[in-house]
């Protein structure tokens, strides 16, 4: 180690170029894996080796000088045909690139200590070099048959990672998160300013409009004097100040040109600075997973096993926050993948496969979400197995577990400590991993799920959200504000003309293609004051599929935008029916439009709102307040039944369809208690039961959780959480129910 | 500078001398003059047990005059939009505002401290223009309220503090810990914790 100071930054510097050499190299080693002889790649793998050599040589690493220039001897003896690249030539040739890295790691074990190491390295890799060139390693020839398929592969290969070992690995900066939202601020600020001289310079020529009727005035008075003569003085006079108009007036023509060449300059800077912003939270996808080539197929290897990862979508741009934390559950799925989705080659050759198993890890942005998808083409999940496995973990009864349905018996795939593995490997088996994935899934609001077909293959599904993203949006105004309704969520716009529309059963309705969709005004739903328009059409917003589509009246259409998503503040926690918020290019405020929310709040308004006034007018005239409790339940018919049996019992009963729903709801109204399910999406009942157990002012408001799980330790997790009582859903076809909330809060009116 | 060589200092006496000669700059004098004051001022409150210097930043909300520690202080900027949001009612929490390219939460301090505008909104338009968006915080976690006014930082020893009476004006302050004298006014010194946890408790 040397105690230069320059020298460290001469380090950074190899150390950069290694992380971009080095991808390129491990990319060129996979596919070379499958074709040894291809051309393309030993020549980049080649170069990448020669370039670290000549760098290392620069930097006088002398460790890292030999590992390149051992690997580049490797390699051109292969270009030249002098070699045949085996399996355990490319494990060699892998580990070189490991050990570039010790090297050149700063670390105590870097530098010349890595010299032992290096000198073993130089040894076994001369001794594969001589060994495969009097004859090929055996498992290369393993892989001959299926030329067909291997043919596919490598091309795919080649095309998927041409463009990125040439500039795709750039050096990555680390940024915070609250760092770069303050960058995009400024960089939005600066955009708007620049904006304000367009205007500035248009009022501009309202000058230059009044230096021409004072032209014009001038030559008027000019005109009222006698032509030729006169009094010398005078025409002097005037010649002058037309001379001095005429001064002033190209002066003030240069300037405005100037100005418009500044505004020019200072909008397309601004602009660019503003695009160059967002980009850079965008990385493509490619540059968050290529590292799991690797590591897929050295799992693989130590398993037996031959995989290759393919990367679909690689150059899709995703949230930098997204990628990052999309980092563990993916290196969890590919485990599992190779682990427990692939057969052994022989078994694999027996199914009439290729010997290769192949895992496709693709990113594609689908109807305004990120879908991630790992599949593998392996054995697929035995469902019977699962299901034994279930039963013999104690998760559910036989009788349940053969009533259930297949996706249903996936979903146990989830839970916490689940594996169907019955030993642990240190690979995977533990049974950690995909209740992790489903977590971080649902932390950013989204979806896991897995399909499977047998014989065929697994495939995992992560369905996130772009809300950290930039998104395409109708702006509408809404009592005087601006609010944005992602396109995604967005069935149609279109102008209603009063007349067509009819009222069924009390509500406005119009006909929207084959349906009667009802009428709501956003006013109402948002709770934003009257709507006001007074014109022959309605704007209307249609959101919704089917059956649950809503008509939305808006005030008016404001455009299509792209607004750059802000988080709101996290310690106003969730804003019932809004998602984000974004800035305008004024720089004012407009909230984003949470859809789904916005959906649900619809489906009770439509469904029980009305009643709901009609109800409380009843109250008042029985002049007994009746006991008021939140029903929380997913699914339609227990959420009926358990209202319906309340009801009957004189309590009122509010609804709502999960978690989410019922948060907002116990705010927004007062209730003398909660019901609720646990199984529930978008927020489970244990969720909502901590957050109103947290809460200052309802912590006092008794909660009893209704669910299907029966298990000590489920009823154990409810009550920690801070229920007051835990109860099975077959209990509410007798008194039970109503007997637990008569206990908990008395009789429906005292 | 100190590197330069026998000759050069020589050479160059005449011009030292003029240097030392020339007249004082403008405000030199003053500055001086407050910094002895200010030191002297200093030494003082220093020398009274209990006493400390203090700057707070005075503003005006309806027609009461309050002060909050100037550290709490980012920004005091025009005023802008607010955007209000869905289903919340309460007269505390305004909205989102975006200052500086930050959309921070903006509230009511009025509605907090529960300060009515009778007074100036008869004075009219006038007052409106010194209205101001200003955005306070510790530790990142900002919000923003608007002003009828601020007049900026003011300096104060602890002991020309006045305890505070029940009421000020005409409206109960509970967040006032004591009373500022300042240009014939009544500031309300307002407890700069109790006043952030308060609002942050108050938003969720």
């Amino acid at each position: 180690m040397s105690e230069d100071l320059s020298q460290f930054s001469l380090l950074d510097l190899f150390r950069a170029e290694l992380q971009s050499q080095s991808a390129a190299l491990t990319d060129g080693l996979l596919a070379l894996e499958r074709d040894p002889i291809s051309a393309i790649h030993l020549e980049a793998c080649m170069r990448a080796a020669h370039s670290l050599k000549g760098a290392a040589r620069i930097i006088d690493l002398a460790p890292a000088v030999r590992v390149a220039h051992v690997m580049e001897e490797c390699l051109v003896a292969a270009q030249h045909g002098r070699l045949r690249l085996g399996r355990d030539h490319i494990d060699i040739l892998l580990q070189g690139v490991d050990l570039l890295a010790l090297v050149a790691s700063g670390t105590p074990e870097g530098g010349d200590a890595a010299l032992p190491r290096v000198a073993e390295f130089e040894r076994q890799l001369e001794q594969a070099v001589a060994s495969g060139s009097a004859a090929p390693a055996d498992d290369a020839i393993a892989l001959e048959p299926a030329p067909a398929r291997e043919g596919t592969a490598a091309t795919d290969v080649a095309t998927g990672d041409a463009t990125p070992s040439a500039g795709g690995s750039d050096r990555m900066v680390r940024i915070t998160a609250e760092g770069m939202n303050r960058l995009l601020g400024l960089a939005g600020e600066s955009l708007m300013e620049a904006r304000r001289l367009r205007p500035f310079a248009d009022a501009l020529q309202r000058l230059k409009r009044h230096h021409a009727s004072l032209a014009k005035a001038l030559d008027d008075l000019r005109a009222t004097l006698p032509p030729q003569g006169g009094d010398p003085q005078t025409s002097q006079a005037f010649g002058e100040a037309r001379d001095r108009l005429a001064e002033s007036r190209d002066f003030l023509a240069d300037r405005l040109a100037e100005l418009d060449a500044i505004d020019r300059r200072a909008t397309d800077l601004a602009n660019r600075l503003y695009a160059e912003t967002i980009e850079s939270r965008m990385r493509p996808f490619e540059d968050g997973v290529r590292h799991y080539s690797r590591m897929v197929r050295d799992l693989g290897r130590a398993l037996g096993k031959t995989v290759s990862l393919e990367i679909v979508g690689g150059s899709n741009g995703i949230d930098r926050d997204i990628l990052d934390q999309l980092d563990a559950p993916l290196g969890h799925l590919l485990r599992n993948a190779v682990d427990h989705g692939l057969e052994m080659p022989e078994e694999r050759i027996a199914a009439g496969k290729p010997p290769e198993g192949v895992i496709r890890l693709e990113a594609r942005h689908n109807a305004g979400l990120l879908q991630i998808i790992v599949a593998d083409d392996g054995r697929g999940i035995d469902i019977d197995r699962l299901r034994r496995a279930i039963v013999t973990r104690n998760l559910t009864s036989e009788a349940t577990a053969a009533s259930l349905s297949e996706a249903e018996l996936l979903a146990f795939l989830f839970l916490p400590g689940f594996s169907m593995k019955p030993t642990v490997t240190d690979i995977s088996g533990r049974g950690v991993g995909l209740d992790a994935v489903q977590s971080m899934a649902k932390q950013v609001r989204g979806v896991a799920s897995v399909t499977t077909q047998p014989g065929t293959g697994t495939q995992f599904q992560l369905q996130l959200p772009l809300t950290l993203s930039v998104v395409r949006t109708l702006l509408v105004e809404i009592a005087g504000e601006p609010y944005a309704f992602p396109l995604a969520g967005i069935t149609r716009t279109l102008r209603l003309p009063r007349d067509a529309i009819e009222v069924l059963a009390g509500r406005p309705h119009f006909r929207f293609g084959a349906r009667q969709v009802g009428l709501i005004t956003a006013h109402e739903l948002l709770e934003r004051g009257e709507p006001r328009s007074t014109s022959e059409d309605l704007a209307v917003v249609v959101i919704g599929e089917d059956a649950d589509s809503y008509g939305l009246i808006v005030d008016r259409f404001l455009g299509e935008r792209e607004l750059v998503v802000r988080p709101l503040d996290p310690r106003l926690s969730k804003v019932k029916d809004v998602s984000a918020a974004a800035l305008m290019e004024d720089g004012s405020p407009v909230l984003i439009i949470d859809i789904d929310d916005l959906i649900r709040s619809a489906e009770k308004l439509a469904g029980s709102g009305r009643l709901r006034t009609l109800r409380h007018g009843l109250a008042k005239a029985d002049e007994r307040p009746r006991k008021r409790i939140l029903v929380v339940d997913d699914s339609l018919t227990v959420r009926e039944l358990e209202r319906k049996l309340l009801d009957h019992h004189g309590y009122e009963v509010e609804v709502a369809v999960d978690g989410m729903d019922g948060w907002n709801a116990v705010r927004a109204d007062s209730f003398d208690l909660v019901v609720t399910d646990v199984d529930m999406p978008r927020m489970d009942g244990i969720e909502l039961v901590t957050l109103i157990k947290q809460d200052g002012r309802l912590r006092s408001l008794p909660v009893m959780i209704v669910s299907y799980k029966d298990r000590e330790e489920d009823r154990r997790r409810g009550l920690d959480a801070g229920a007051d009582y835990y109860l099975t859903k077959g209990s509410f076809h007798d008194e039970t129910l109503i007997h637990a909330v008569a206990d908990l809060i008395g009789e429906a009116s005292e | 500078m100190s590197g330069s060589s026998e000759t050069a200092a020589t050479k160059t006496s005449g011009s030292a001398g003029s240097l030392l000669d020339r007249p004082l700059p403008s405000g030199y004098r003053e500055e001086w003059a407050q910094h002895f004051a200010t030191a002297a001022r200093a030494a003082d409150a220093a020398s009274d047990p209990g006493s400390r210097e203090e700057t707070v930043v005075i503003f005006r909300i309806g027609d009461e005059w309050l002060a909050l520690s100037t550290v709490l202080f980012h920004e005091i900027a025009e005023p802008r939009r607010i955007h209000s949001l869905p289903h919340r009612r309460d007269e505390l929490l305004l909205g989102i505002v975006n200052v500086r390219g930050e959309l921070l939460v903006c509230v009511s301090l009025a509605a907090l401290l529960g300060i009515g505008d009778s007074l100036s909104s008869e004075r009219g338009e006038r007052m409106k223009t010194f209205e101001r968006i200003v955005v306070i915080g510790k530790e990142g976690r900002r919000l923003a309220f608007p002003a009828d006014e601020v007049h900026g930082i003011h300096r104060y020893s602890t002991r020309d503090l006045t305890a505070t009476p029940a009421t000020i004006g005409k409206a109960a302050l509970p967040f006032a810990t004591a009373i500022i004298p300042w240009q014939g006014h009544s500031v309300g010194r307002l407890d700069d914790q109790l006043v952030l946890d308060t609002l942050d408790r108050s938003i969720a």
